[in-house]
């Protein structure tokens, strides 16, 4: 039953005090982290970049609305995937809500299946999202290690040229251009050539 | 064709009462007498069943001479004015339901008509019957110009007074159960009518012709009071007890003496009630589209009461259902519970689902179909509300004032929302001009200004009222915020709500009158905003 990641939390952003409880309750029974704000302001107040997860939204609120919470997270560059719960069963509002990068919308009162589902598939969302940063970044830190002439080898590797192609090209030995190649591989941590190409090009 | 007989039956039997009655008076060898009012079945038979009953009419003049005649002349010349008579009569009907005159006379321009072609047709066919019986040697030559005035004059005066009252059967203008319903609105006229019927026998006792003219007291009353049914039943009644008066009263004034004015006091009542009747009309049409709007305002109303109440009940029963389903859960293994209990949550759960539809089908029963923009002037809505409430208004004594600058625009609204709105804004302002101290009473006053702003429309509502309360700002637009004792909350709410789903908007500022000022903002053109 516990097969969410540790760190994923519902941010749960609703006026009602019942409903925040409850749904808290629910969540956290179901395995999920659940984490209550009372407005959409006290939410983005305390927001760290370190939070992971996504955001479940009352639309209607006194003070700011979820539609404005998402401009509001639009502003602030925060890519939190954002589940909006509508009271009212507006359509209009939901869709305007979706228009604004909304991952999906549920209908008051929402039962617990759905809820799960929705909440569930945002969470995978957000940790893939979260995974393929973390992995640019990675390869990032790593392409920075190599000298200038590594980067110059590794672009004419990635152009498809042979080892004795880029030796004439650079006035150097093969023997040299494969010593590079080994010291290459060995800093961007990749095994095969195929894999050196794969992170080249990610870049 | 039962209907077709008994209507021929009717007319043949009234018609022949009536000409046997007011056979009064009579000019020798002649049926000029100073009053017809059988004529006028005649018209009115014409005017409502239509021309092709004119052969029953000619055959009808024809039989009633005969019997009602002292010395009827000869057949065939009682036959020729008979032919005559009905010809006349039909054309004159003819050229009036041509202009669709045959329904209940209800305006000043009908009246105008009928009057016109009845006073010519009388008198083409007084003429004739004059030339024919004096061709025929009936009459002497020497009395023709007076025989044709008082055969003009008792035909022109039996139908002013009688065709009206007869055609009232026919048209939807007079409401026969609505009148009857109310009979003590009946004890007046009746009074009235009794009044003219006293003049009228004072008249013929008193053999003074000046005591003709009190006459027109009452009638001119009862059809100011009751238009066109009101004044021509008096008319025909205060006719009759003249002509039985003076006919009954021994040796006095002869009739002809008051036939002319027996005439004018017709044409005067007609005209008076026709001139009463439309203004009836008019109120009535203003009441129906009153109570319209207010019809849809209701339901509106209720729609809005409706997507609130769905609103708040929505939350409850979002952590009702939440709760009960955390409490499934922690019925589950490992956890070990009874198994009526496992099932009671599964019905509690059943059960909240359940009213949430409730909620949801009661909203969409009243969302209805969403608006229809259409091009609209603003204006002319205003005009139209503020005219719906101008009874309230002069009740209240409200100056009111609708300014418009040049050349304003038409907006993209639903014409019917535009007005709920207004007619809110409006009844909001005088419900504000109430609850003023009487010592400000003086200073009534709601304006309603419109000008253009880009590409709005603004339409500004100022009243002198006591302004809105500063703890009420905050929320006026709130469904259930309320400052008045028997208020729903739900007007500006609702306004609102109706106005930003058409692109447009509704926001509150104080007024340079005092009171409130609410402005609508209206766009011109559809934009993306609309409807989102």
């Amino acid at each position: 039953m516990m097969d969410e990641h540790e760190n994923d939390t519902v941010f749960l952003i609703d006026d009602d005090p019942s409903v925040r409880d409850s749904l808290t309750l629910l969540l956290s029974l179901k395995g999920i982290r659940t984490q209550p704000f009372a407005t959409a302001e006290s939410f983005i107040e305390t927001y760290r970049p370190e939070w992971h997860g996504c955001v479940l939204t009352d639309l209607r609120m006194p003070g700011m609305t979820g539609l404005e919470l998402q401009a509001a997270l639009r502003e602030r560059r925060i890519e939190v995937p954002v589940v909006v719960l509508t009271a009212h069963g507006d359509v209009a509002t939901a869709r305007a809500a979706l228009k604004n990068g909304a991952f999906d919308f549920l209908e008051k009162p929402i039962d617990d299946a759905m809820l799960l589902d929705v909440l569930r598939n945002a969470l995978r969302v957000d940790r893939e999202r979260r995974g393929a940063v973390a992995a640019r970044a990675a390869t990032d830190r790593r392409l920075e290690r190599l000298t200038q002439r590594e980067r110059e080898i590794l672009a004419l590797v990635a152009a498809g040229h042979q080892n004795r192609e880029i030796a004439a090209q650079l006035g150097i030995s093969s023997r040299t251009v494969e010593v590079h190649k080994a010291r290459i591989m060995e800093k961007l941590e990749c095994h095969s050539l195929a894999e050196l190409l794969q992170v080249n090009r990610a870049h | 064709m039962p209907q077709w007989w008994r209507v021929g039956a009717a007319y043949v039997g009234l018609y022949l009462l009536l000409d046997w009655a007011s056979y009064v008076e009579p000019l020798p060898h002649t049926s000029i007498t100073p009053w017809n009012p059988n004529t006028g079945v005649v018209m009115a038979l014409l005017l409502a069943r239509g021309v092709h009953w004119a052969p029953v009419v000619a055959l009808s003049i024809f039989v009633g001479e005969l019997l009602t005649d002292a010395g009827p002349p000869p057949w065939p010349v009682l036959a020729l004015t008979s032919l005559y008579l009905a010809g006349v009569y039909a054309c004159a009907a003819w050229s009036l339901r041509r202009r669709n005159l045959m329904a209940p006379i209800e305006t000043p321009a009908a009246a105008a008509w009928f009057a016109g072609v009845v006073g010519l047709a009388s008198g083409i066919a007084a003429a004739g019957y004059v030339g024919i019986l004096v061709g025929a040697g009936e009459l002497k030559p020497e009395d023709t110009a007076a025989s044709i005035a008082r055969y003009w004059i008792g035909e022109f005066s039996g139908i002013i007074a009688l065709t009206p009252v007869l055609l009232l059967r026919v048209g939807r203008g007079f409401h026969w159960e609505e009148t009857l319903r109310n009979a003590r609105a009946f004890v007046l006229p009746a009074l009235g009518i009794l009044v003219g019927l006293g003049f009228a026998f004072a008249l013929a006792a008193a053999r003074d012709v000046r005591l003709f003219y009190p006459l027109f007291v009452p009638v001119t009353w009862i059809a100011l009071r009751y238009g066109v049914p009101g004044a021509m039943i008096s008319v025909s009644l205060v006719q009759a007890a003249l002509v039985a008066a003076l006919e009954l009263t021994p040796g006095s004034i002869p009739l002809f003496d008051v036939q002319f004015p027996l005439l004018a006091l017709g044409i005067t009542a007609l005209f008076l009630g026709a001139l009463a009747s439309q203004r009836d009309v008019a109120l009535r049409q203003v009441r129906d589209q009153d109570a319209v709007l207010q019809r849809s305002l209701r339901f509106a109303a209720a729609g809005q009461l409706a997507s609130a109440l769905t609103h708040e009940l929505n939350q409850p029963m979002t952590a009702l259902l939440s709760y009960v389903r955390a409490a499934e859960v922690m019925t589950e293994p490992p956890a070990s519970a009874d198994a009526r209990l496992v099932e009671t949550l599964h019905k509690a759960g059943k059960e909240a689902l359940r009213a949430a539809a409730v909620l949801r089908r009661l909203r969409e029963f009243y969302r209805g179909e969403g608006a229809r923009l259409e091009p609209t002037d603003p204006l002319a809505v205003c005009t139209r509300v503020a005219g719906a409430l101008q009874e309230r208004m002069r009740r209240g004594s409200v100056e009111f004032e609708l300014r418009a600058r040049e050349g304003v625009p038409r907006v993209m609204v639903d014409r019917t929302q535009l007005e709920i709105v207004i007619h809110n804004l409006l009844t909001n302002s005088l419900d504000a001009l109430d609850a003023l101290p009487p010592q400000r009473a003086q200073s009534r006053r709601i304006e309603i200004a419109a000008e253009t702003d880009g590409a709005n429309v603004l339409i500004a509502v100022d009243d002198s009222g006591p302004g809105v309360a500063a703890s009420l700002t905050e929320r006026l637009f709130e469904p259930f915020v309320t400052s008045k004792a028997n208020g729903m909350g739900l007007g500006l709410s609702l306004s609102r709500t109706l106005l930003r789903h058409q692109g447009g908007d509704l926001y509150c500022e104080p007024s340079r009158l005092g009171g409130a000022r609410f402005v609508v903002r209206l766009a011109t053109r559809v934009t993306a905003q609309t409807n989102l």
